[in-house]
């Protein structure tokens, strides 16, 4: 009851940290599409490249979110950044890297080499051969790259709320401090509802830009 | 035309190279099909991929109507060469007319242009239109091969390459996609290079037979003097101990019938048609109604004994069981002369009017026929 209350008193800040939340996901996600799908697209090209970047991908996505955020606040204090957005930005963004490129490099080198070959055949350039074959029958794939990489960084977002990034783990970090059960409790339930609905949400993406020869 | 001089390829892997293709040499001239055939392995594939430019040849030239294709950008060329890869290939992601359209696309046809073509290709390939917007997932395995054709078709391309393309399909749906094939080649009079493993595939749809072993071609000639003339003991044992049997695959009931046998009406004297029967040394002969369909044969033993006025043919003949259509191919007629112990059948056209007689001796004659000539031994290039 007393939870249900606190939403009710407080929808307005809940509104806003949930928009602050999703505003830092929805960034550095997007940015990790970017540059992880043409990074695992390159690799497909590079074997020996793709082997150090999976490597290294996957040591970065080990790293414990607040060492990583222990580790960055010296460097971008440089530029007077070691805390608010911008370091829970990159944080995420590097964590989003490992699934996304893996899931790209992954679909990628699975596509049968009799496709590649009938295009090659029909005279498709690479990047026709790419953006009509290669890309589409691999967005499965790479999408749920990009739902394992959004679900995992809301909760490394919730995390950042303790480097002054804002979002929902703003009300958790209070509520502990504060032993203030309920905040807590709401700041919890906000972020995992958050969470679903997300993954909800890109499943509809993913269903409206996978082609219907595909399911 | 397709010309191959001195085609090599060789396949370095290691420290270990393998020869694909040795020195190979032929020429298909325009609107032929050229079965390149062989055991698995022998470089088929290899020797078509490499007009292509899938392949990079290791030396030789080759010259896709005339145009030397080292010379050719490799997208321009491909645009121009119907491939009709091994694994037929089509896009899960597109829809039949998606697939089909890929070229088209490419080359910027508008899009009437394009949609009056996806049209045009289905009825080459006798698949509905309804089908343009299904994806391949929902066609079955003839079907898919069907559509694998149109797309390699699909931009016109004087020239196509098609790597076993009936190979993934049950026996009976590749005779009939075969035939198929044959009667739209026949319309659109493409120059294609097609890779077949089979001798029976090879023997039906080709003008001309390359056959390999390791690398090598063996022998280069049409799939009749392939069969009456192999060149070496491989291309015997490749094309098997049946092979005269195989020949008769080749020809129909029209090219080896005798067009002028000797008939008579059914209401002729039978006297006068034992007459020409004792004078030319029949057994028999065919006796038809006044609409020149054969009615009965009159066997010469049966009516030797009779005497002046004794008759008309109709009264005398034994009644045809069997007529056969000119376009039937001498096997199904061999076949056929054994289960009904038969050595001749009258040959009937569409309306069933009389054109002529084919007997096993008839047959024999034009099979041994090419033996009694000189043999023309291969021509390689
Ligand atoms: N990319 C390749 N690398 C190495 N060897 C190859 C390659 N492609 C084909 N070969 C070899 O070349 C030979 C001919 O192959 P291929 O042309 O595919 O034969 P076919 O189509 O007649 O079955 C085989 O021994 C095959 O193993
Ligand atoms: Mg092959």
């Amino acid at each position: 009851m007393d939870i249900l209350n606190f939403f009710i008193a407080n929808y307005k800040e809940i509104a806003y940290r949930t928009e602050e939340h999703i505003f830092i996901v929805f960034l550095a996600v997007s940015f990790a599409i970017l540059f992880g799908v043409t990074v695992g697209i390159y690799i497909t090209q590079h074997k020996k490249t793709a082997d150090v970047v999976l490597y290294i991908a996957s040591i970065i996505i080990t790293i414990p979110s607040i060492a990583l955020f222990g580790l960055m606040i010296p460097v971008l204090s440089l530029i007077n950044e070691g805390i608010g957005y911008l370091p829970a930005i990159i944080a995420v963004f590097l964590y989003s890297l490992l699934p996304i490129i893996r899931n790209t490099y992954t679909a990628i080198m699975n596509i049968d080499p009799a496709l590649r070959e009938a295009a090659k055949g029909m005279g498709m350039t690479n990047s026709q051969r790419l953006l009509k074959v290669e890309i589409p029958l691999s967005i499965p794939i790479i999408m749920a790259g990009v739902r394992y990489a959004t679900v995992l960084n809301i909760g490394v977002t919730a995390i950042a709320a303790y480097i002054g990034a804002g979002g929902l783990g703003t009300f958790i970090s209070q509520g502990i401090s504060q032993s203030n059960s309920t905040k807590l409790m709401v700041g919890a339930i906000s972020v995992s509802i958050l969470a679903v609905m997300a993954d909800y949400f890109l499943l509809f993406i993913q269903n409206k830009v996978t082609s219907k020869g595909l399911k | 035309m397709i010309e191959l001089k001195n085609l090599c390829k060789i396949f370095k892997t290691g420290n270990k190279s393998i020869v694909a293709a040795e020195n190979i040499s032929m020429r298909v001239k325009e609107g032929e099909i050229c079965v390149l055939l062989g055991p698995s392995g022998c470089g088929k594939t290899t020797t078509l991929k490499m007009i292509n430019k899938i392949i990079e040849p290791t030396s030789g030239e080759i010259f896709v109507n005339g145009k030397n294709v080292t010379n050719v950008d490799n997208i321009v060329l491909r645009r121009k060469i119907g491939y009709v890869i091994q694994q037929i290939g089509l896009f899960p992601n597109l829809t039949v007319k998606g697939n089909i359209s890929i070229v088209p696309k490419m080359l910027h046809w508008d899009k009437e242009r394009i949609d009056r073509r996806a049209e045009e290709l289905m009825e080459m390939i006798s698949l509905d239109k309804s089908y343009l917007s299904m994806y391949p997932k929902e066609l079955s395995g003839g079907q898919q091969q069907r559509i694998g054709v149109a797309r390699a078709l699909a931009a016109n391309p004087p020239v196509m390459l098609m790597d076993e393309p009936f190979g993934a399909i049950d026996p009976i749906n590749r005779e009939i996609i075969q035939d198929e094939f044959l009667r739209l080649q026949k319309k659109i009079k493409k120059t294609i290079i097609m890779v077949s493993h089979d001798i029976t595939e090879a023997i039906k749809m080709a003008d001309k037979i390359a056959i390999f072993k390791e690398g090598v071609l063996q022998q280069f000639d049409t799939p009749d003097n392939i069969l009456a003339h192999p060149g070496n003991s491989f291309v015997e044992n490749f094309v098997g101990k049946d092979r005269t049997l195989k020949r008769l695959n080749l020809y129909s009931v029209v090219d080896v019938m005798n067009k002028t046998p000797f008939i008579f009406n059914d209401n002729d004297n039978v006297c006068d048609a034992i007459k020409i029967m004792h004078e030319n040394s029949l057994a028999s002969v065919f006796i038809v109604d006044k609409d020149k369909k054969p009615v009965g044969r009159l066997v010469l033993k049966d009516v030797k004994n009779l005497k002046k006025n004794d008759g008309k043919c109709i009264n005398y003949m034994i009644e045809l069981k069997s007529m056969i259509k000119i376009e039937e191919n001498l096997r199904n007629i061999s076949s056929q002369m054994y289960l009904h112990s038969k050595s001749s059948f009258v040959c009937v056209d569409n309306d069933d009017k009389i054109v002529g007689e084919i007997s096993q001796d008839g047959i024999s004659n034009f099979l041994n026929a090419t033996y009694k000539k000189e043999p023309k031994g291969y021509e390689n290039v």
